[in-house]
């Protein structure tokens, strides 16, 4: 198998098979929400941090009983779901936060109505600045002092320090691998490497490290990619499932780049572990690329989204969210007052349920920006 | 529309296109004053709440160079502290008439507002964009109690082009939350002396939290005679009156004036063994929105059922802000005072607020009946109907009604299919009151 298909295998498997591999070693597993959660803290403590993801869920049904399906999103109901129905009782832990009204509701009712075995509440600030700043940083060292006491392990600053190293490394080989598409004929499709990032979420980094290093390899001797019809920019959600990107590229659009979570926000800026560790791993997590949750974060997301458009060669934004996403909704907004300064097109803001996703609609409106935007 | 019942319920015609307000300031403040003045003379007193929201907005928009826009959920306290004037855009679509504010909601969709977003807040980006509110020197907001509001805050700040402050709320309630947002409340005070160009009076500020403190002492006067039975306030509109002081008025004279008045009939109502002027059959707590287009539905089912609204989420405060005077500690009661505030408490932090609050309520007030009037757009709320239906049946047997509306669009729910849910409900809790008696 090649490290592309194992990695792809990986993104589509919930519970991945490294989870009973971990397990059988005697090792814990901590799950977490959101990428604002340092995975390398738990890392740090022996433990693998693994991604929450809606991946092999069927159905709300279970989770529509405490969640509104008329306006919780389809993505938090679908986790539930799979908690409510047993599928994450291979956790030995759970780390949730605030990253939006959904998820954070989606975190307590799975705790109130099944229980996990441990159970810790990040509160991650809204915005970056001195005040936040120290305020993270104390939550950050009462998680440290929670993982350590729950566990029987001790986080010293020399594990957190390899710890960051690992998922540095993670995320630099991503970045080369993304920086591949900057090509007129990349040699990787954005669905593929979407596959490739969600993988790494829920893995040992040490593997994945492992994996992503024969991937840059492979990609060496695939063969460019010259047929396509526009250099395609995802701008919003798209969650763990590729099948949005999927629709791009069947109807002839190449995805080259993203400011997603599960995309290029996950990766394209290291982590600084300098001076004092827990401070600059709160300032690092706070001033990472920002997520629409974060208060202050569209003037750098915007700027980010510039710069990429240029780097990228890209042809026009595809504008998209999860139905019933504020945060992400209100996106749109910005973009329209500053079309000019984008430089290039952006659809309206296409809607997407995770659970049943209209794949028929999606087709004809992606189809029909594509149109308009080709070269 | 006149139903079959003895009562005529507003008629909404939406299929022509409505005019967006050229002054819709001044145009609300008519529609207000108009629909009061038609009231019994007697009870006028109870509406004026609604009466100083619209004319201390008018007024701000006169000399807008002092007006500071605020979200409902931060107090008007730090504003009034500094000498500005406060305008709460929320507070506005609450305040706007129906047939006015849809448009406005409207013309927020038109620019990318997601028809998800609360529809308080849509309506007053709408109002934003459509240049019907003054633009602000500063804006101030905080984050809770939602990601509404964020998005809500933002779209604003990003439209006037002005650097707004938004206050971080924390997750928790605890000393080191209180701290973390009293911090930002200081912060927020350097942030308007920047924008302003003025100074914070620290004697303004004291006099404006002792006012503060005095209303919600008020309130807690009020919300102990709300025990009796029956319960004593004149109609349960009072309770909307005095939600829309509590949040967009604290610090005011006017709204500690108001508050005496209220609780001096309460008090005289409770001495005299009375309630309202409908028979108390059924206590009711209304624990999250209270559908706001068609007010005669709840003088119809006080008519019908003896249905009477005790409790209701936005009017119900449990902190009183008391302060040594020091500044350090001003800012810290202030913070204390606008994270326990209805919904900032409810919605930010764990759902356990949400449903012990409700509980609380049922139990304290002898509720028969607790009615989720789910808003539409609100993620944080609608998830928490669930386990408060467990919860108030499991623990207090009293049942609770959940259905969706959307507190300001009667396009979502009409009042007859509020009603459609509402009859129902109330039938099987006076039946169940009648078994109960029997035993």
């Amino acid at each position: 198998m090649t490290a592309l298909e194992e990695l792809t295998l990986l993104a589509k498997q919930n519970p991945n098979p490294t989870v009973s591999a971990w397990k059988n070693k005697g090792h814990k597993i901590v799950g977490y929400w959101c990428s604002y959660i340092p995975r390398e803290l738990v890392h740090a403590a022996g433990l693998l941090p693994y991604r929450i993801k809606g991946v092999g869920a069927e159905g709300t049904t279970r989770a529509d009983v405490y969640m509104a399906a008329v306006c919780n999103c389809t993505y938090s109901r679908a986790i539930l779901d799979m908690a409510l129905n047993g599928a994450y009782n291979f956790l030995d832990g759970l780390i949730g936060m605030n990253e939006c009204d959904h998820g954070r509701r989606a975190h307590e009712i799975w705790v109130k109505k099944i229980g996990v075995p441990f159970d810790h509440f990040l509160f991650v600030p809204h915005k970056s600045n001195d005040t936040t700043l120290r305020e993270f940083e104390k939550e950050l060292l009462k998680l440290k002092v929670h993982l350590e006491s729950r566990f029987h392990t001790f986080i010293t600053d020399e594990n957190l320090l390899n710890s960051a190293r690992i998922y540095n490394d993670n995320r630099a080989l991503l970045k080369s691998l993304q920086e591949n598409m900057k090509e007129k004929a990349p040699r990787i499709k954005g669905s593929e490497m979407h596959d490739v990032v969600i993988a790494g979420e829920s893995i040992p980094p040490e593997q994945y490290n492992q994996l992503l290093r024969r991937l840059v390899e492979e990609l060496e001797n695939r063969p460019p990619l010259y047929d396509y019809r526009a250099r395609i920019f995802i701008y919003g959600w798209t969650g763990d499932d590729s099948s949005f990107y999927k629709i791009v590229e069947d109807v002839g659009g190449l995805v080259v780049a993203d400011n997603c979570c599960f995309g290029t926000r996950e990766f394209w800026e290291p982590i600084h572990l300098d001076g004092d560790p827990f401070n600059s791993l709160a300032a690092s997590y706070l001033n990472r690329p920002p997520c629409p949750r974060m208060i202050d974060g569209f003037d750098k997301r915007f700027q980010d989204v510039k710069d990429m458009i240029t780097e990228f060669q890209v042809d026009g934004l595809l504008v998209t969210r999860q139905q019933f996403c504020d945060l992400h909704g209100v996106e749109a907004f910005f973009l329209k007052k500053r079309e000019k300064e984008l430089g290039v097109p952006f659809s309206a803001p296409l809607i997407q349920e995770y659970v049943g996703l209209d794949t028929g609609r999606l087709k004809t409106r992606i189809e029909a920006f594509i149109e308009q935007i080709e070269r | 529309m006149t139903s079959k019942r003895d009562i005529i319920f507003k008629e909404f015609d939406f299929s022509k296109k409505p005019e967006l307000k050229t002054d819709l300031l001044h145009t609300i403040q008519y529609a207000i004053k108009s629909a009061i003045s038609q009231r019994d003379p007697v009870m006028q007193w109870i509406w004026q709440p609604s009466i100083n929201a619209i004319d201390d907005m008018c007024a701000a928009a006169e000399d807008p160079t002092d007006v500071v826009l605020i979200g409902f959920n931060l107090a008007p306290e730090m504003i009034y502290a500094m000498g500005l004037k406060p305008v709460c855009p929320e507070g506005l679509s609450f305040l706007c008439p129906t047939e006015y504010l849809i448009p406005y909601i409207d013309e927020s969709h038109k620019a990318f507002i997601p028809d998800h977003l609360c529809s308080f807040l849509s309506g007053s980006i709408g109002m934003a964009i459509s240049n019907a509110i003054p633009k602000p020197v500063a804006i101030v907001h905080t984050s809770q109690p939602c990601d509404n509001s964020i998005a809500q805050s933002t779209a604003l700040a990003d439209f006037y082009g002005v650097e707004p402050y938004i206050i971080d709320s924390p997750y928790y309630d605890n000393d080191e939350a209180y701290d973390y947002f009293a911090v930002q409340i200081k912060e927020g005070f350097r942030y308007l002396e920047q924008m302003t160009g003025k100074k914070l009076d620290i004697d303004r500020f004291r006099e404006v939290m002792a006012r503060s403190q005095r209303a919600h002492e008020l309130v807690h006067e009020i919300n102990e005679l709300k025990k009796r039975k029956p319960c004593p306030i004149p109609t349960g509109a009072i309770l909307r009156q005095l939600s829309i002081g509590m949040y967009g008025q604290t610090g005011s004279e006017h709204l500690v004036r108001w508050l005496e008045k209220h609780l001096e009939d309460a008090r005289e109502r409770a001495h005299k063994g009375i309630g309202g002027q409908h028979e108390e059959k059924i206590r009711t707590a209304w624990i999250y929105a209270w559908p706001s287009f068609e007010w005669t539905i709840y003088e119809w089912l006080g008519k019908k059922y003896g249905a009477i609204p005790v409790i209701f989420q936005a009017s119900e405060y449990f902190y009183t802000p008391k302060s040594s005077g020091d500044f350090d500690d001003l800012c810290r009661s202030l913070a204390i005072r606008i994270l326990s505030c209805p919904m900032g408490r409810s919605s930010r932090g764990h759902l356990d607020y949400f449903v012990r609050d409700s509980a609380y309520w049922c139990k304290e007030w002898s509720i028969d009946a607790a009615i989720f009037a789910g808003h539409l757009q609100c993620k944080a709320n609608w998830s928490v109907a669930q386990i408060t239906k467990e919860v108030l049946m499991d623990e207090l047997g009293v049942p609770m009604l959940s259905f969706v509306v959307d507190a300001l669009d009667p396009r979502v729910t009409s009042t007859e299919q509020m009603l459609g849910y509402i009859e129902p409900f109330l039938e099987m809790v006076a039946e169940n009151k009648e078994l109960e008696k029997i035993g």
